[in-house]
Order: structure tokens, then sequence, then C-alpha cells
């Protein structure tokens, strides 16, 4: 939105500032029309701020708070301090780095707030490639097989992270409960990489984002150390991240990498298969790295189609099974979502969403205390 | 120690900094509203709609809370939900995760009363009541003045 007013029916009206974005399409397919969206620019005002809509429709939601102000006149690494160290500039920082997590648990201001994530982080296999074959399922597993999800979990984030089996978690309403993470195997993934006949002295090459850089690292140390395979770990640069994605997405152009950590968002724990398995895998799936794959389009459509809900339910875990069983990516862990939250703020998160319709303040908090001389 | 005042009238202010890409998005969600919301667990749950029904394979009908007033005091009918959707169609891609948040092209909206509304699909779209979390319903103003990107740019694609 470009401007503040009495644009909606929510719990708040945007009385000053905007937070938009501006994107550039990449297209997917011409016939039928595919395409999806990479964000170029963020227009912020230095404040974004909200008040409370008195006259709600939802008593019981809310909203409790009288004014929300995003800040955007800080970094994310000052607001942190702020609110960890002081009261009455920051009250909530999102996106917490596990790195940062003990800081926030150590503060006397602030408490550390934890929800199970919305982004499923997997290795996409570059299917396009011709001088390595990632549309053999033993390299496709060989690699599964040779990360330690668990030490990637502890020392990637902390702990702060939930293995998944394939994509769909445990918390999501269409997780197949008879799947569970596959566990490090040495011996068989060697095995696997030597049936794939992977060409000797070929390095593997693994790209992330400048944000992924450690998680890379870690993951290609582990291969590594397994496989006995030398691998290149290729960091995006920030500049150049549009144009990667966008090549990845339009599947004009080979990619140079092998493996692209990657990841998807939920909007819900519903219909996972349509905000995950679909965009890595599906017909008009931007992180698509090959061929169309016959069976999950077909897969997917008999869920896309299904209006009744226990039945797609049903058709989801299928395709989460498939995914499984043909190793379809480098499956790997959904990050949780940690809050840096004053202390005097109750804030309750969603999965899915960042919404503060329900968070309240005690009166204890910055601005309700009286102080003397307040009126 | 109890924090809501004994009149329920919001009280408090917060400083929240967001980082998030999705930053547009959390803003537009405590201000504008959709059919349907997620919940704490993620599950899709009745917002502007109270009602959800498929009466056969290819409609869904829709009845829509009643007594819901946008900031400005305009009423929320089923006439705001044919504009929004009206105005959605216009785009080739709505919306920012991509076409496959789109209703299938031939569809069509009928409003049957003040309150109620049936969408026709060319074909079976199990999806489509989540993707009505990305039919932000905006009022008749917000259309005549910035709509999304219209007044600044001349154009929504690519903007929100």
């Amino acid at each position: 939105m470009d401007a503040p007013g009495p644009w909606g029916t929510g719990p708040f009206l945007l009385s000053k500032g905007y937070s938009s974005i501006n994107n550039v399409p990449a297209i997917i397919k011409k016939k039928p029309f595919e395409a999806t969206w990479l964000t170029v620019k963020e227009n912020r005002t230095p404040s974004v701020v909200l008040d409370a809509n008195q006259n709600y429709w939802n008593k019981n939601r809310g909203p409790r708070l009288n004014k929300i102000v995003f800040r955007n006149d800080v970094s994310q690494e000052q607001a942190l301090h702020l609110c960890t160290t002081a009261e009455g500039q920051v009250d909530i920082v999102t996106q917490v780095q596990p790195k940062d997590a003990k800081k926030v648990i150590m503060s006397s201001y602030a408490k550390l707030v934890t929800a199970k994530g919305n982004q499923v982080l997997a290795g996409v296999f570059n299917r396009f490639k011709k001088d390595v074959n990632f549309n053999d399922r033993n390299l496709r597993l060989a690699l599964n097989l040779a990360v330690d999800r668990e030490e990637l979990v502890q020392r990637g984030f902390h702990g702060y992270a939930d293995p998944v089996p394939a994509m769909t978690p445990p918390w999501a309403i269409d997780y197949p409960e008879d799947l569970t993470p596959r566990a490090y195997d040495q011996e068989n993934a060697r095995a696997l990489l030597k049936k794939a006949n992977w060409p000797e002295g070929r390095k593997l090459k693994l790209a992330a984002t400048k944000k992924q850089t450690a998680i890379a690292k870690l993951i290609a140390n582990q291969i590594q150390r397994t496989l006995r395979l030398r691998v290149d770990v290729i960091i995006i640069p920030e500049e150049h991240e549009v144009n990667w994605m966008r090549i990845v997405a339009e599947k004009k152009l080979v990619p140079a990498w092998d493996i692209l950590l990657a990841n998807a968002t939920a909007l819900f724990y519903e219909d996972t298969p349509a905000f995950f398995h679909r965009e890595f895998f599906g017909a008009n799936g931007a992180l698509r790295a090959g061929p169309e794959l016959p069976q999950f389009n077909q897969l997917f459509q008999n869920m896309a189609g299904e209006v009744d809900k226990k039945k797609r339910v049903e058709v989801a875990k299928e395709i989460d099974r498939y995914a499984f069983k043909e190793v379809l990516a480098l499956f790997l862990c959904i990050p949780q979502s940690l809050y840096a939250v004053n202390k005097q703020v109750k804030f309750h998160p969603y999965r899915t969403t960042f919404e503060l319709a329900e968070t309240e303040v005690t009166v204890d908090h910055w601005s309700r205390r009286n102080y003397p001389g307040r009126a | 120690m109890t924090s809501r005042n004994p009149t329920d009238k919001p009280v408090g202010t917060i400083h929240v900094v967001d980082p998030s890409p999705y930053n547009w998005l959390y803003v537009l969600f405590h201000t504008m509203e959709e059919p349907v919301r997620a919940d704490r667990a993620g599950r899709v749950i009745a917002s502007l709609a109270s009602k959800a029904k498929w009466i056969n394979q290819t409609t869904l009908k829709i009845e829509l809370r009643k007594g819901v007033l946008f900031h400005d005091g305009e009423e929320f009918t089923a006439k705001t939900v044919k504009r929004n959707f009206n105005e959605l169609q216009k785009w080739n891609a709505p919306h920012p995760p991509g076409t496959w948040l789109n209703f299938p092209t031939g569809t069509t909206l009928k409003v049957v009363d003040d309150y109620t509304v049936q969408f026709h699909f060319p074909k079976p779209d199990g999806l489509a009541l989540g993707k009505m979390r990305g039919n932000h319903m905006g009022n008749s103003q917000f259309y005549q003045s910035i709509g999304f990107g219209y007044a600044k740019l001349g154009t929504g694609e690519g903007h929100w």
C-alpha cells in the first residue's frame, strides 16, 4: 500500500507511513501463462503507524493495543540491542538469528518467543545438468543420506529448527505420520554415490544466498566428509540474487550450480504441497530445476481439483510420500521463527503470519506506566 | 498481573522492528482483511466470510459477515466482494507468490443477496478457499484513490 488511509476493515487503521514492494516478473510458462514475482525493492517510510480500529467487528480478537509503530529507522542489530538493553525504544524484533537467541534469553528487558516456522529449507537438485545426472534417484538419495540433520539443526541453527522427512512438517494437517527424517548413513551414501557413477574428480557445486552462507558451508563439509567429494560453495552476491532466482524460475538457461539451497513459504499449514512441493517440483514451480515430473503433476492436480477437504488431505499426504520416496530434493529442515519481545508485552505468535491483533501489554509496560507528573 | 484494562478498550503502544521481506503483507493483514485468514496453527478459518460451502463441484457459496464496517464507515457487503473480485481479475498475476494463486480463467462471481456470493469455477478448485487469503478487501475510496499502485504507477502489476 502506497499511502495511509481508511482502506480496510482490519483491527488497525494505517494512519501514517506505508510499506510496499516493487517486483519484476519471472515468466515460468507462456501457455498456459504461469509467472511469479521477484522483489527488487522495498519501499518503507521510517515509521509505519497503526492505530486501533475502535469499531472492529471481532471484539474477542482485538485490537488490544492502542497503537503499533513499525520502526524502519534502525537496523536489526540496533533493534536487538535496544530491545534487550532498554525499554521504550523497541518492543518486538522479528527474525532474530539463532546465534543471537542467547543474548535475548540473558536480557533483563526481553524474552525469547519461538514458533514453528513457515519456510521450508531444502536443496534443489539441478536436473537440467548433463555431465552429472540428478534424474538418478541413487544420486539424490546418496546426498540425502550424507546430510546429518541433527548436526545441521544443532550447529547450524543452535537447535532452533525442525528436521522434516520431506517437506510437510508434523504440525501440518496433511503430514503423513508414517514418515520420519532419513538418518545420516555414511556407508549407504557412499555405496549409492558409486552406483550413480559420479564422475571421478568432478566437484559438487552448492549454491546459496549470502544469508545461508553458514548453513551451506556446514552442509558442504558434511557431504565432503561423507562422500569424499570436493564441494565448491557458491555464495550468490546479494545484488545478483534476483537474476539467479529468475534464471531458476524461467528455466531458459541451465544454472551453473548442482544444488541450490532455497526456501518456500506457507500461508497455511493446510494444502501444504501447494506452498512447498509445488514451488520446488510443480509445473508452475519457481524452484523446479529440471523437466516437468508427470507423476507429481498428476498427484498435484488430484489435490487441487478435490473440493472435499478430507479427501484433499489424503492426497496431500500422498504427495509428500511421493516426494520422500523419490527423494526429489535435498530435504533439510524448517527453521523456527524467533522473536525478541519486551517482557511486559504479551505476544502469541502465529505460525504462518505476523499479526498483533491479540497482543497486549501489562500495566507495567512503559507505555502504560504512570510516571510522576504524568497526567 | 492482568494486562487487559477493565473497559476492554485498546491500551498501550508498542514499537516493532520487522526486517521480514513480508512486512508489506503484515501491514496489510493488520489493516485489510480477506474472506479467510490463518489461525495460530496455520489452519484456514473464516474472517470476512462467515460460512463457505461447496454446493456442487464447481460452485462455492460464501456467506458474508454482517455488521462489518470499513475504517471510513462504508459497509462491507456482497457488492464489496464483487468490486474487489473485478479489480483482481484485471491482473495477469495479481499475487506476489505467482499465478498459481489465481482463480482459474473463466471464474465468475454472482451476487446472490447483500451478504451472499457464489463463485463459479470452470473446473473444481479445491484450493479456492485458501487462495482467498490473497483477496484483500479494500473499500470504494481505496480503489478510487491509491489502489494497489494504480495512482503511483498507473498499474497494479508488480507493486503491492
